[in-house]
């Protein structure tokens, strides 16, 4: 029975010093991830906890015209609390769909985006609307996009003795949304997946589209969501048909999780989104 | 010696302490089957202590209960996870953790898990059941190619009690105390005198909390008491046995497994000619309760059509697995489901209607089936059949949902429905085959302020039983509902009452209610209060085994219930979304209709998760398995729709396991029709969809 | 054993000292507490059976999920901080009314979060009350007069805060 250390750091600053000191130091918001995944009687935790759910810098929202600010350690209901018209409808839908509203109530915004067991339900929704993280460490802090939390293998990443402390979402309402979620409901696990698939479309023309496919691993195309940027929706799209094939090819030998699911969630998409035009 | 008084609630046990209470948890079996262990005992912190058999036997205990049910693997371990001992001491995380680190050392054998195909040495129960000529001789006009087969399997479920299972053991005075929560506090009072070596005078049961029983607290509860009480009585302290949930998932006993194959030979109308039926359930480990099992299972399979030749070989076979038993309706769950998906499956070879096949074989009165069972009533299906057609304006739906798949079988896109219904009874034979599990008393009292009483030893497991009797009472001695109080006593007397199983138990104690308060009514206003009414039955089952099938007077007390269930399938995830339930329900005299709607509907969304959730794999439970778990959500229940016929019998009848009798064969009807082929098992997971559409 | 440290909260309105180790929950912790917390059972440690609700810093949580030493300095409040209120009164009613008979081991955590619902929403919709309600897994009672007792004793709540007659 390990008997852990807890940390109570009260700033940003203090936990970035326990973890240069301490780098096993696991960081603790709402703790669902971890106390969730145990059922004994007794909780077991890494030598070292820093628990940051009340660190004042890490609950803070901000606005602007173009994006919406929140600190890692907002909690869903807290997202949700903002109300309709104010957080993006598709990402509104998609944090409902996390667990019910006593785990949406600790659970945090962090938590769902860090987890390095597997990509957690908002991730692939905030990687299509090019959300950026901040991530600091003692050093330095910098901001990147979401897809920097996966490795080359397409694997959750995150990198050493470091806090992602503010999430950064563009207030961009896509209006063609595609959202299915793999595994039922219940707490992810290794079957789990989410499919996500954007596009903006404008005078019959595609201004962006993003699709991602992500549950113990990723699967997203760059070139391909490049490659449909400014083409027309017509009738027998020769880029639509070509792109949707792409991606089934590609799944197929990427391995994860079985191809004829994803066959059938790309095909999908593209109908809802293309329309007759598929 | 009453534990509680009136308008007092029963305690529970996972909130119950007494002074100076220590814990115990369980070192369990590592592996599934060894014919040799050894226990390591090593040092433990002061007040902790492990408790072997051997320490059981010095004491002068015994280490078997009634039906040879071990307490703890003594030289071959038979399932993984089956007791080898106790860790006892004041903290229950420490004595958690200690009973996982103890050593064990196995000369291990490889683990019979297969159960389809097994020796003779492996049949705890056996049954065969030959009703009419037994030379399968062809009818006239029917050939050999006619015979058509459909093997159907039932998986391993898990029903989530109230509480996970418990005991706490405390002497007072001079007498052994066990709070646990039972269906059968009698048997657990003489399994702890068996074991313990003492006069069952001189043990008490106080009755906590038991919650929904589902069938599954009728003999383990025993188990886990009589493990309290070897500890308490080494320890000389109170001790304390609360599994945690995931042990309980685990460890605890899951439904039963069968695999029944029926083969049936028909006219081209689909009367059925002949059955020859073969059920094989898996018990696990072993289960006492294993030939009421097969009992109600086989019954089920004769149920309410007529065959004029019907050959059933039944056996309950023994695996290396935990004990697998009953839930819903004591084993006919297994039978009902496989004879409705073998006659969907000739209305398909028929290219009639389930229902029509259902009418052309249903049994009516005056006929004399099943060997020499007079039925003697109406059976109500044709009038149950029209009302729900018209609740879920069924003929509509069906027939557009065949024509959509028809139209393109192949096409799996967006969401697929499906519709179909089913037909079952309950009734309130169960068969336990010694006298004193048939037995059941009730006392009722009258006091001077005009208050009722009624006292049983039986166990109360839901609100809705004590609501059911208290109405009973309010209309026979016209006193309001609030002067009514039920107390379920502690076992202490020769009463001997037997499980509450199925609803048969509710009614057997309200039977008695009536009959005690139709004589008080006679004394009430002769004689001072308060006045006391002590009334006693045993049900004998109405219908009798014999050599050529069945005898007696069959449902005559049955109650009847038709179900229709819609539901769509998502065909990118096979996810299956029940729609609504349909329910028309038969049941004599309804006591207290919102009552029995609300009774009904709890216990069809049991019935629901044993179809929609996942298949327990009793193999490889785990901790992970326990957490992947799958939960039907309120927000996912579907609207259930329940209509009472009327009817002309007065007698109140049982209802409770109708949704389990009916919804099983409804829900695989209609995922049937909503994926175009006969699955082979319930529960149907989205993975086991997704394997089948693939396969095809 | 060793390993304890101390963290302060507020229960039910009373600061309450509580040594605890890393991995206690908070469950655990509430239901050893002098007095114990007789109105939760920690049961199903997973976060879904809901009997252990407590809420937290104004937000219904599963006890059993938090750790013990994440409710340093937090406001705890479980249904022996509320019996007294005229809101638990309106659900028990409610209860009543529809003929609805939780268990006793699902409760507590039905009328908290009913507390919790009606506490944010006024006028629930059916929809709201069914995600609510899904938060307690245990199927002693039947969906149809589980919602209505909600409908119910909103409507009892708001007939009361605004003076009007009963029905």
């Amino acid at each position: 029975m390990l008997i852990s250390e807890i940390h109570y750091p009260a700033s940003v600053n203090d936990a970035l010093a326990l973890l240069d000191e301490q780098p096993e130091t696991i960081l603790l918001a709402g703790g669902t991830e971890i106390a969730g995944a145990q059922v004994s009687r007794f909780l077991q935790f890494p030598q070292s906890i820093a628990c940051i759910a009340k660190i004042p810098e890490l609950k803070k929202t901000t606005r602007t015209e173009q994006f919406m600010e929140f600190g890692s350690c907002t909690s869903l209901t807290g997202l949700l609390s903002l109300g309709p018209g104010i957080l993006p409808h598709p990402l509104a839908q998609a944090i409902q769909s996390i667990g019910n509203p006593t785990i949406r109530n600790i659970a945090t915004l962090g938590g769902n985006l860090a987890s390095r067991r597997q990509f957690m339900d908002l991730w692939p929704f905030l990687v299509c609307m090019d959300a950026q993280v901040e991530i600091r460490n003692r050093t330095n802090s910098h901001w990147a996009n979401l897809f920097y939390l996966a490795d080359s293998s397409s694997k959750p990443f995150f990198p050493e003795k470091s806090i992602l402390t503010r999430v950064r979402i563009p207030l961009v309402e896509y209006s063609n949304v595609f959202y299915r979620k793999i595994g039922g409901q219940g707490f992810p696990h290794h079957e789990s997946a989410v499919f996500v698939c954007m596009a903006e479309i404008q005078q019959n023309k595609i201004e962006s589209f993003r699709l991602v496919f992500s549950g113990t691993r990723v699967f997203r195309l760059q070139e391909v969501e490049l490659s449909l940027f400014a083409k027309k929706i017509t009738n027998n799209s020769r880029e639509l048909a070509f792109a949707r094939q792409e991606y089934i090819r590609e799944f197929s030998r990427s391995g994860f999780l079985k191809p004829a699911i994803f066959s059938s969630l790309v095909t999908d998409a593209f109908e809802t989104l293309f329309g007759a035009s598929m | 010696m009453s534990s509680m008084k009136p308008g007092e609630q029963l305690p529970i046990l996972t909130l119950l302490e007494v002074r100076d209470m220590l814990f115990a948890s369980t070192i369990r079996s590592t592996v599934a089957y060894a014919k040799e262990f050894s226990v390591q005992r090593s040092q433990l912190p002061f007040g902790y202590r492990m408790i072997l058999p051997e320490d059981m036997v010095k004491d002068g205990m015994s280490l078997e209960f009634s039906d040879g049910i071990p307490l703890f693997a003594t030289d071959t371990i038979r399932y993984r996870g089956e007791p080898l001992g106790l860790i006892v001491g004041p903290d229950p995380v420490l004595c958690d953790n200690l009973s996982l680190n103890v050593k064990v050392a196995y000369r291990e054998s490889e683990p019979n898990f297969s159960w389809t195909t097994f020796p003779s040495s492996r049949i705890a129960a056996r049954k065969r059941i030959r009703i009419g000529k037994t030379e399968v001789s062809t009818p006239k006009g029917i050939s050999d190619q006619q015979w058509e087969t459909t093997t159907h399997w039932t998986g391993s479920f898990d029903h989530e009690y109230s509480e996970p299972s418990s005991a706490l053991a405390v002497w007072e005075y001079d007498k052994l105390v066990i709070y646990c929560a039972s269906q059968w506090p009698n048997h657990v009072r003489s399994s702890i005198s068996e074991v313990l070596k003492v006069p069952q005078k001189d043990i008490l049961i106080r009755p906590t909390d038991l919650g929904q029983s589902i069938e599954g607290r009728i003999w383990f509860p025993s188990l886990i008491a009589c493990h309290a009480a070897c500890a308490a009585r080494l320890c000389n302290k109170p001790v304390k046995i609360l599994y945690t949930r995931g042990e309980d998932y685990c460890f605890a006993p899951k439904q039963a497994r069968s695999c029944i194959s029926i083969s049936s030979l028909s006219d081209q109308q689909g009367r059925l000619a002949s059955l020859d039926i073969r059920l094989v359930i898996n018990i696990g480990a072993y289960n006492p309760l294993a030939e009421e099992l097969l009992d109600h299972a086989v019954l089920s399979l004769l149920g309410i059509y007529a065959c004029p030749v019907v050959s059933i070989d039944a056996f309950a076979v023994q695996s290396n697995v935990i004990p697998l038993g009953a839930l819903g309706n004591l084993g006919s769950i297994h039978g009902f489901f496989a004879l409705d998906a073998h006659l969907n499956h000739l209305a398909r070879k028929c290219q009639k209607s389930p229902a029509e096949i259902k009418a052309i074989n249903m049994i009516a009165k005056g006929m004399t089936v099943h060997g020499d069972v007079q039925v003697s009533s109406v059976i109500p299906f044709s009038k149950i059949q029209q009302k729900l057609e018209i609740m879920a304006d069924f003929q509509r739906k069906h027939a557009s949902y065949e024509v959509i798949r028809k139209r393109d079988p192949a096409s799996r896109k967006g969401i697929i429905r499906g519709i179909a219904g089913s037909f079952g009874y309950l009734t309130g034979d169960a068969f336990l085959n010694i006298p004193e599990k048939n037995r059941y008393s009730v006392e009722v009292q009258l006091e001077k302020d005009l208050t009722i009483v009624i006292k049983t030893e039986a166990a109360i497991s839901s609100e809705n039983a004590r609501l059911m009797w208290k109405k009973t009472v309010s209309e026979i001695l016209s006193l309001p509902e609030r002067s009514i109080h039920v107390i379920q006593e502690s076992v202490h007397s020769n009463s001997r009452c037997g499980p509450m199983v199925v609803s048969r138990g509710v009614f057997a104690i309200n039977k008695l209610i009536e009959r005690s308060c139709r004589a008080l009514q006679k004394k009430r206003f002769r004689e001072t209060l308060p006045l006391t009414v002590k009334s006693q039955m045993q049900c004998n089952p109405s219908i009798q085994w014999t050599e050529d099938g069945l005898s007696g007077k069959a449902f005559d007390a049955a109650s009847w219930c038709g179900t229709i269930i819609e539901l769509e399938v998502d065909a990118i995830t096979g996810q299956v979304k029940p729609l609504t339930i349909w329910m028309a329900v038969d049941a004599g005299r309804i006591i207290n209709k919102p009552v029995a709607e609300s009774s009904l509907r709890a216990q069809a969304v049991n019935a629901l998760r044993l179809c929609l959730l996942d298949d327990v794999v009793p193999e490889t439970l785990d901790s992970s398995s326990y957490l992947a778990k799958k939960r039907l959500p309120f927000n996912e229940i579907p609207d259930i729709v329940i209509e009472f016929m009327d009817s002309d019998r007065t007698s109140a009848l049982g209802i409770g396991e109708l949704p389990f009798a009916t919804i099983p064969s409804a829900y695989y009807g209609a995922l049937s029709q909503a994926l175009g082929l006969n699955l082979p098992s319930i529960p149907a997971s989205p993975h086991d969809v997704m394997r089948i559409w693939e396969a095809t | 054993m060793g390993g304890h440290m101390t963290i302060t909260f507020q229960l039910n309105g009373i600061t309450k000292n509580v040594k605890i180790r890393s991995g206690d929950r908070l469950s655990t912790i509430l239901t050893q507490e002098h007095p114990p917390i007789k109105s939760l059972i920690p049961d199903c440690l997973s976060g879904h059976c809901g009997k252990c609700l407590v809420i937290m810093d104004k937000r219904l949580v599963y006890s059993c999920l938090v750790p013990a030493f994440r409710a340093r300095d937090a406001e705890i409040t479980t249904i022996e901080g509320l019996s007294d209120s005229d809101d638990i009164r309106d659900i028990q009613k409610g209860f009543q009314e529809a003929h609805c008979h939780p268990c006793n081991f699902c409760k507590n955590a039905k009328t908290l979060v009913i507390w919790d619902l009606l506490n944010r929403i006024a006028l629930p919709n059916e929809s709201q009350i069914e995600e609510s309600l899904s938060v307690v897994s245990c199927s002693c009672t039947d969906p149809v007069s589980l919602k209505k007792a909600v409908f119910l004793a909103a409507d009892l709540k708001n007939r009361r805060k605004y003076h009007r007659a009963d029905k």
